[in-house]
This record gives C-alpha cells, structure tokens and sequence, in this order.
C-alpha cells in the first residue's frame, strides 16, 4: 500500500483534529493550569481552600472563583482600580509594580494576607510583608475584623498613592547578609547552595526534601505544613552555617 | 505550469505553512491574552501548551506522582500521544510535515543553498557526519534528566524554538538566543542543523523510524543507481544503497520517492508491505 503527498498530508491534519476534538469531547484537553489552591488539610477549616497557596501565577479571577472575593476589591485593595482588564491582574504583576521596598514587600503574599483576612481564613504572613492603606480600609469595611488583627495591620499597612501602577516604582534591594535569607522564594537548591545538606533539611522539616527547583514554601503548603514555622528553623540552620 | 513533481513538494510546504502560522498566531494572541486583550475564537495557550516535548519531559514526573511538569499541561500530553500515533504508522512525519522550527530552518536552508549552491549540505564527510547525529540523544538524556531532577522546564532556558517565538517577550534567557543564532548561522551551511544534531524531540521520533508501518522503500530491480534520491535527502540519508530506510534522522518528506526527485516511477516509494508488489 503507498501512500502519496496529497493523501499524507491529509492524514496528518486529520490525526491533530482528531486527536484534540476527541480529547475535548472526553473534557481532557487542556491548555492551562487549572489555578486551584490546596485546601486545609485539617483543623476547623479543613477541605476549605488555603490562601498561602495562591501563587504568582494565579489572576484576581482565579482568586474570585476559589474565594469569592469581588475581583473589584482586590484590584481597588492593590491600587489598581484604574486599571482595565482587571480580570486578567496577577499576583506577581503586584510584586512587580511594588516589590521590595523600604518598609517591606508588597507583593504575592500581601495578596494571600489580603484573602485570608478578606475571607476570615488563617495565614501567618511573612515578616516583611506589607498591606496598602486600601486594602486594609476594605477590609474594615467588609471583613469585620477584630480590635486586635487592626493593631496588627495598622503596623504593616503603607501609602501607596504615590506608587501608582505602571510608574517607576523605586524599590530597595535587600542588604546583602552574606548568608542564605529564607524566604518564600527560596528554594531546595538555594538551601543546598546555602551550604545546608539533604539530610539536615530533611530532619528539619521531617518530611523528605522536595526537588531542586521547588519552593520550600510551596512544597510545605501543598503537604498542609505551615511554613513560617519551618522557616525560623531552616533560617538557624543556614545561619549556623556562617 | 508547475510539474506534477513540484505539485507533490508544494503540499508539504502548505501543509508546513498552515502549522507555522497556526503556531505563531497562537503564540501572539497568548501574549495578547496576557496584555489583557486577545483575538476571540483563537486558542491564546502558552506555547508550552502546544508542543508535544512537553509530554515527552513530564513522562518521569506523569509515572511518579501523576501530575505534569511545571508550565505542562494535559495538551501536551495529548499532543505527545498523536505525534507518536503518527510516527508509529510514518515515523518522523512530524518533523518533515508540522515542527514550525523545522520549517523555519528549510526556509533559511534556501539561503545557505543560494549561497553555496551544490556545496550547501555537503560540508562534512557523511561518515563522521553519521556518527555526531547520535548527539542528540546525549541532548534528549540530559533534557530528560534534569528535568526530572529539577521538575522545571530545563530545556526552556536553552530552546531556540521557544527564542524564535517568544523573542519579543523579555522572557527567553540570552542561552536560547546564542543557540537560536548559532542554528541560524549554521543552517546557511547545513539543511536542518538543530534537527541533525541537537533536537531532543526529533531524537525520540527518529526512533519510530526502525519499526514504521510505512517506510521509505526503494525497489531495486528498477532503480537505475542515479543518486537523485541520495543528492535530495535533506538529512544526507544514503536511499540508494537501502532497500527499506530505517534511518533515524529520516523526515519523512519524501523527497527522495518517485513522486517527486526519483526519475523512475514506482521505485522509492512511502509504503507498507512488499516493494516487489508495486514494481
Ligand atoms: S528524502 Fe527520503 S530518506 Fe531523506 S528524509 Fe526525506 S523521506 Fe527520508
């Protein structure tokens, strides 16, 4: 049996269109990350969804349909209410339009804080975490906090208003320690580059190490550990190292 | 007018030029997407999302914990899974017929073949040549490795398709763009250098081309020994001394078949079953 060029060519488009109507019949085809966070493993929020595992990634419309949160209070919380295609704003687009800066970072994880609180849920934010001075207005407003969570983010919140988005946001770098600083972004290789070993960040965290270029935060979330307590441990570790 | 030979090349390169455009216009209305504003009805998906490799790489990490490679999606997969059902029955058809950094490397072949004419492609001695296109599979094993090392996209940061369609995204780091221009450079010399002698992808179809259902046949009761189809081949495949091509690095494009550059008809033929049958 032969097969020509004008038959060949045919075939070939058939399997492609084939092969993917089929799979989007069956519901299988997909082209992007279904952004989904972990839920709480246990406690009294067990099998609700964790905001420490919102990642860069995720849009305030991902954020919407796993919280619920109006996508117009996170825009609005974050500075962007101006902004159009709110729907689209992501996680990291905050980090980059603020970042580091001189009294901490905005960015990923003032947006996880945001949530938890927006939403009644637990979440130990990072040290250096920041909240816009909006954001903790909506959240007076809308998430009736209590006397002591306002002290807490009346010590953290920061005036955004000349730090628009789309300007030339001036951030700090980081004082350079010499050491290994962990943070959310720190990953197993940074550890493992930080002079720790397998076996001590193993014992560490009692759990096996998860591959080089995973986050050590991400990685304890989706293993339902809370990662601010593992972080002053691995921060010791590294700094006994110096 | 043109020939029925030119005919039978021609559909190749249509059929070529509908995935090139198809693939690039996914890729722009991705980025489109991101700027929040994206043509309807098109598929905005990252381009990770649309090729095959990205199966191929999450294999390890898809049999041990059941997910994909980071970046990875269920497209990917599947797209794996036609590719292979392709090459299973035609081997690196893909390759020849839909890679759109495959075709982009046929169209800067034709400037290399302007410049050098009859020596373009002929520049290393086909037995050392044979031997430096098994490096590709050093490639594929380290691609594979570190992969599942490290559960990224290793090949991301060194991946001159992904140069050549993100260039414009400040996303592609500086090693791809070395390696997109050293392909370039190369391909003026060369037809298809990345697909000889480094694509980890083309590493794993090639293998299809020791078991096809359909192969490139050539009968030699009527073969008259010209060397049209040896001089044709793009990959420097030696057809006339073959009775049945089970060369790695074949494309399946079928140059080298009585179709097209074979002067005698039903004598290289894309096929299943006995040649003497045909002749
Ligand atoms: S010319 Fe023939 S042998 Fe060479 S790649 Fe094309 S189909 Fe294969």
């Amino acid at each position: 049996m032969k097969i020509r060029s004008n038959l060949l060519g045919p075939v070939v488009l058939a399997f492609f269109i084939v092969g993917i109507a089929g799979t989007m019949i069956a519901n299988y085809w997909n082209t992007e990350k279904i952004k989904i966070p972990v839920k709480y493993k246990t406690g009294e929020f067990a099998g609700e969804y964790n905001p420490a595992d919102i990642r860069g990634s995720y849009t305030l419309e991902d954020i919407n349909k796993s919280f619920q949160i109006p996508v117009e209070d996170m825009a609005r919380a974050f500075g962007f209410g101006d902004t159009d295609h709110k729907n689209t704003i992501r996680a990291k687009d905050i980090e980059r339009t603020y970042g580091e800066l001189k009294q901490g970072e905005l960015g990923t994880d003032s947006l996880r804080l945001f949530v938890a609180l927006y939403t009644g849920r637990p979440h130990t934010p990072e040290e250096t975490t920041l909240l816009p001075n909006q954001a903790v207005r909506i959240l007076k407003e809308k998430a009736g906090l209590s006397e002591q969570q306002l002290e807490e983010l009346n010590k953290i919140k920061i005036d955004i208003s000349s730090l628009k988005p789309g300007d030339d946001v001036q951030t700090e770098q980081p004082v350079e320690s010499g050491g290994l600083e962990i943070k959310g972004k720190t990953t197993f290789q940074d550890l493992l580059d930080g002079g720790l070993t397998t076996q001590e960040i193993e014992e560490t965290l009692g759990t096996p190490m998860g591959r080089s270029g995973d986050k050590v935060r991400d990685y304890l979330v989706e293993k339902g550990l809370e990662f601010k307590e593992y972080k002053t441990k691995l921060q010791e570790l590294a700094d006994s190292k110096n | 007018m043109a020939s029925k030979r030119q005919t039978a090349g021609r559909k190749r390169t249509r059929i070529q030029l509908v995935f090139f455009v198809l693939i690039a216009a996914i890729v722009i209305n991705h980025s489109l997407h991101e700027a929040g504003m994206s043509i309807p009805i098109l598929s905005s998906a990252s381009i990770h999302a649309v090729c095959p490799f990205g199966g191929v790489v999450s294999i390890y990490e898809y049999f041990v914990k059941g997910t994909f490679t980071k970046k990875i999606h269920e497209s990917s997969w599947v797209l794996m899974w036609i590719t292979f059902a392709m090459a299973a029955l035609f081997g690196g058809v893909f390759c020849g017929w839909v890679c759109p950094f495959g075709t982009f490397q046929e169209w800067i072949g034709k400037l290399g073949k302007k410049l050098f004419k009859k020596r373009f492609n002929r520049f290393i001695p086909y037995s050392v040549d044979k031997w430096l296109r098994y490096l590709r599979y050093l490639v594929l094993a380290l691609v594979l490795y570190m992969t599942a090392v490290t559960g990224k996209l290793f090949f991301e940061e060194y991946d001159p398709y992904y140069a050549l369609f993100r260039f414009w995204t400040g996303e592609v780091a500086i090693s791809a763009f070395v390696i997109l221009g050293l392909v370039i450079i190369a391909n003026l010399f060369v037809e298809r250098p990345f697909c000889k002698y480094a694509c980890p992808f083309g590493a794993v179809l090639g293998l299809f081309n020791l078991f096809r259902f359909f192969s490139i046949k050539r009968n030699p009761i009527t073969c008259t020994d010209c060397g049209a189809c040896d001089r044709n081949c793009p990959m420097n495949i030696p057809v006339a001394t073959a009775d049945t091509v089970k060369n790695h690095q074949c494309l399946t494009c079928m140059k080298c078949t009585s179709e097209q550059k074979c002067p005698e008809a039903d004598t290289v033929e894309l096929m299943a079953g006995k040649m003497k049958e045909a002749a």
